[in-house]
């Protein structure tokens, strides 16, 4: 009876599991998320929590960016600076896959660094050591050579998980006219930028060990992130008006009904209002 | 009468939308070097998936995080 039991439990036990995680036997379950306060982050922290996962989150801040979220809660938050490397290796030695979404768009030496505050989804600001060499490069590379020497030379496992958010401009070599746009139009921190995105890319093409995801959005958005709004439209234009100057007349008409449908929306709103 | 939070969001979303179609019909209509928005849950989401599916490695764009993210 005891066996019969025991056998129940087991079959149970792997229809969660694979329901859970998929059907590889070695699929991850414990998933470290570097840079897990940020708006990407903490998205993918939610995700992973409701998806069953053991989640630990690594950042400056350290701390639940959303404390009444019931998902975040169940999150283990460390407070660590990803650049140095023996952070990140017990961190790595701790789990079976990795996120990174550390990133910022302007770095300190951009001149740019307080537009962060507009374009950053956590409101995160660079400190003196945030260049894009330090933030994006040296923390990945950090996590790459923790995992291949966690993996060990001579193993035989499956490669490590590695998800990398990088940016679809790191493609713009890749496409018609990409190249000329960055090489003729692009400012010098955006070629930065791209620069340190690339070098991580090819430091995990590279490896035999590493299995790694590259992740290249265009803009990141969302419903609340209403004070995008005047970025996306400059970086629209400024890249349409590289395209196509009749495509930007085109646009300058559609952007001057913005007016007149925001004046619309509020008078409706002050309708319902009304008593 | 008093006042309705679905207008409020409403408008909310008015600020935002004249500015995602622009980005995303340059795409639409083949701007090799502009790709379509992504919403943050469908890249939190294809990045979950892009972890526990073995067959998921390098470049994902736009188009494939969209996929992975209805898995």
């Amino acid at each position: 009876m005891r066996i019969i039991q025991t056998t129940f439990l087991a079959i149970c036990y792997t229809a969660v599991s694979t329901a859970a995680f998929g059907n590889s036997a070695n699929a991850p379950k414990k998933v470290a998320v570097f840079g897990g306060t940020g708006y990407v982050g903490s998205a993918v922290c939610e995700r992973l929590i409701q998806k069953g996962y053991d989640v630990t989150a690594i950042s400056r801040r350290g701390t639940n960016p959303k404390p009444n979220d019931t998902n975040l809660n169940q999150v283990k938050w460390v407070k660590g600076d990803a650049t140095d490397p023996s952070t990140v290796k017990k961190i790595v030695n701790e789990n079976d896959a990795v996120v990174h979404a550390i990133g910022l768009l302007f770095d300190v030496d951009s001149g740019l660094t307080n537009l962060n505050k507009i374009v950053s989804g956590s409101g995160s600001l660079p400190d003196e050591k945030s260049t894009y060499d330090n933030i994006t490069r040296k923390t990945m590379f950090n996590v790459c050579d923790a995992i291949e020497a966690k993996m060990g030379p001579f193993s035989k496992k499956e490669k490590f998980p590695l998800c990398f958010v990088s940016a679809a401009e790191a493609g713009w070599p890749d496409v018609a006219g990409g190249s000329f746009v960055e090489n003729t139009l692009a400012p010098d921190w955006l070629k930065q930028y791209l620069g340190s995105k690339r070098t991580v890319e090819e430091r995990l093409n590279g490896s035999a060990k590493i299995r790694g995801a590259i992740f290249r959005p265009s803009l990141i958005w969302d419903w609340t992130k209403v004070s995008q709004c005047p970025f996306i439209e400059l970086y629209s234009i400024y890249m349409l008006f590289i395209c196509n100057k009749r495509m930007v007349a085109c646009l300058f008409l559609y952007l001057l009904t913005i007016p007149s449908l925001l004046i619309q929306s509020r008078i409706q709103t002050h309708d319902h209002t009304l008593p | 009468m008093t006042i309705h939070c679905h207008n409020k969001i409403k408008l909310n979303q008015l600020d935002v939308l004249p500015a995602i179609p622009i980005f995303n019909i340059a795409s639409a209509i083949g701007v090799p070097f502009v790709d379509k928005t992504v919403r943050v849950e469908t890249l939190a989401d294809a990045i979950v998936a892009g972890i526990g599916d073995d067959s998921v490695e390098g470049v994902q764009r736009y188009m494939q995080m969209e996929k992975l993210a209805k898995q």
